[in-house]
Order: C-alpha cells, then structure tokens, then sequence
C-alpha cells in the first residue's frame, strides 16, 4: 500500500470512525501479519486468528496514538508481538510445530513435505524472541533496526539474538542430511 | 542486510517452508464485527462551530436589512439581496438542524 494511500486510510480512521477505511487496512496488512504470528505460533492457526484479531481491535482502539514516527506495519507487528508475548505469559504455552498445518501446502509445489518439517522444527528450536527476529528478518524482509522498533529492544540486541539463531538453525537443518543445506 | 550464502539460503529456505499463511476470507468482517460501537461524530463540535457562526452571520445581514438599508427606494438589487438572504438563511437552518440531529 502506497504511503499516502495509507495516511489517507488512517485520516478517515481517525477524524471519523470510517468503518470502512478501517477495513481496508485489515485487508492489506492481515496476510503479513498472520503470517509472522503463524510462525510464532508454531502453525496454530486458531491461536493465530485469535491474536490477529485482537492485534487489530487493540489498533483500532488506539489509533488516535498513531504518530507516523514508524510505518503502520511496524506498529501493527509491535502490537501483534507484545499480544503474543502476554498470551505465552498467560498460558506458559511452549509451542511445538503444528504438523497439520502442512496439509494446506499444494501437493505440486516443488519442495518436500519433509523440508517443511525441518524448518519448521528447526524454527521451534529457537527462542520466542529468536523465532520473532528470524522471521521478521529473512521471511518479512524487515532492516534490523525496524525490527527493534518492533520488540522494543536494542539493535545490539536483535543482532547477538540474530547471530545465535542462524548458528541453531543452520545447525538443526544440516544436521539432517536429506536437506539440501550447506 | 542479508549479506552472506547462510542469510541467503536461510531466507530461501523459511520464505519457502515455514508456516503460510492460511487465507481467511472472513477475517475482515470478523474483526469489524468485533469493533466497539461507533463513538459520536468526532466533527461534532466543529459542525456545531460552523453552523452556529453561519447562523449568527445570517441574523447580523438581517438585521443590517431591515433596520439599517435605506427603504426609501427599492431596487432590482435589493429584492435579489432579500430572497438570496431568505434561501440562504432557510439553507443554514435546515441542513444545521439535520446535521445536528444525526
């Protein structure tokens, strides 16, 4: 969504309750978001529409405080973060890969049901702040520094948290010799 | 940023086959529906401003019309003046009452 494009959205938002204008932020900006908490969530997808939702409502509530000092995704991923992170402080839930999940991939696409698996353990060998830095980093493509911006913690931070999750991924996924990883 | 093979491969590799995202066609409408009930109109006090200055501005051209323009000849100008004063003073109290009324 181009900026402009999103200022006016969030204007409308704003100045008067466009419910309409609303929802069309949801739109754009839902795949991204469900995406990141569905590979926080371990490919728990209940959980993840929960989340996602609330991520929402709780944008929508404050969106008065909106300030456009970051971009509008960066805000909804720090939001959808912080309610993942009170949710494993609720529940003490230790999530392990939901293998399910994998029977939504497309049977003609060129890679391995197994691959999958072994990224997909290989991610829940990680941390929760390690498993949210590797995703918004090479999935979600974001600079390290949006991504402090997001968990609210030092670049230093992401960088030594980033560093020690490329060495446990990169150990996890060669250790199995049908992957092709080197 | 991603500046070695490793950061290549990893981001090849998780973009690929980590967890997709699971479309969900009534995403949207279900958070909507869960939005709390509309506030009243932010623009309440702006419109109540505009249309209190706008009413106000009428009364002064009325008063100016009847108390303070010359009566003793009545040109094609003043009769203009009148009814545009009248249409544009219905105009203001209706759509006020309507938008205050919402």
């Amino acid at each position: 969504m181009r900026k402009l494009d999103e200022i006016a959205l969030i204007s409308r938002c704003v100045l008067a309750d466009d419910r309409n204008a609303f929802g069309t932020l949801v739109e754009a900006y839902q795949p991204a978001l469900r995406r990141f908490l569905m590979n926080l969530t371990m490919g728990n997808a209940d959980l993840t529409d929960d989340l996602a939702q609330e991520t929402f409502i709780k944008a929508y509530l404050s969106i008065r405080s909106f300030r456009g000092l970051s971009s509008f995704s960066t805000w909804l991923f720090r939001i959808a973060y912080n309610e993942f992170y009170a949710h494993i402080r609720r529940t003490h839930d230790i999530a392990s890969p939901d293998i399910n999940t994998l029977a939504d991939a497309p049977l003609d696409s060129p890679h391995t049901i197994d691959a999958s698996i072994d990224t997909q353990a290989a991610l829940a060998a990680l941390s929760h702040t390690e498993r949210a830095i590797v995703t918004l980093f090479y999935i979600h493509d974001l600079p390290l520094k949006r991504i402090a911006s997001v968990m609210q913690l030092p670049q230093g931070t992401i960088k030594s948290h980033l560093h020690r999750a490329k060495q446990k991924m990169a150990a996890a996924l060669t250790d199995n010799p049908d992957n092709n990883f080197s | 940023m991603k500046h070695d093979s490793l950061d290549n491969e990893l981001a090849r590799k998780l973009k690929r086959d980590s967890f997709p995202e699971t479309p969900n066609p009534w995403f949207t409408r279900r958070v909507l529906n869960k939005l709390p009930d509309k506030q009243p109109h932010s623009l309440l006090w702006l419109k109540v401003t505009v249309y209190a200055t706008a009413f106000l501005g009428c009364l002064g051209m009325w008063t100016y019309a009847t108390l303070f323009a010359d009566h003793s000849v009545i040109t094609v100008a003043d009769v203009l003046f009148f009814f545009a004063l009248v249409a544009v003073t219905v105009a203001v109290l209706w759509q006020g009452v309507k938008a205050l009324s919402e």
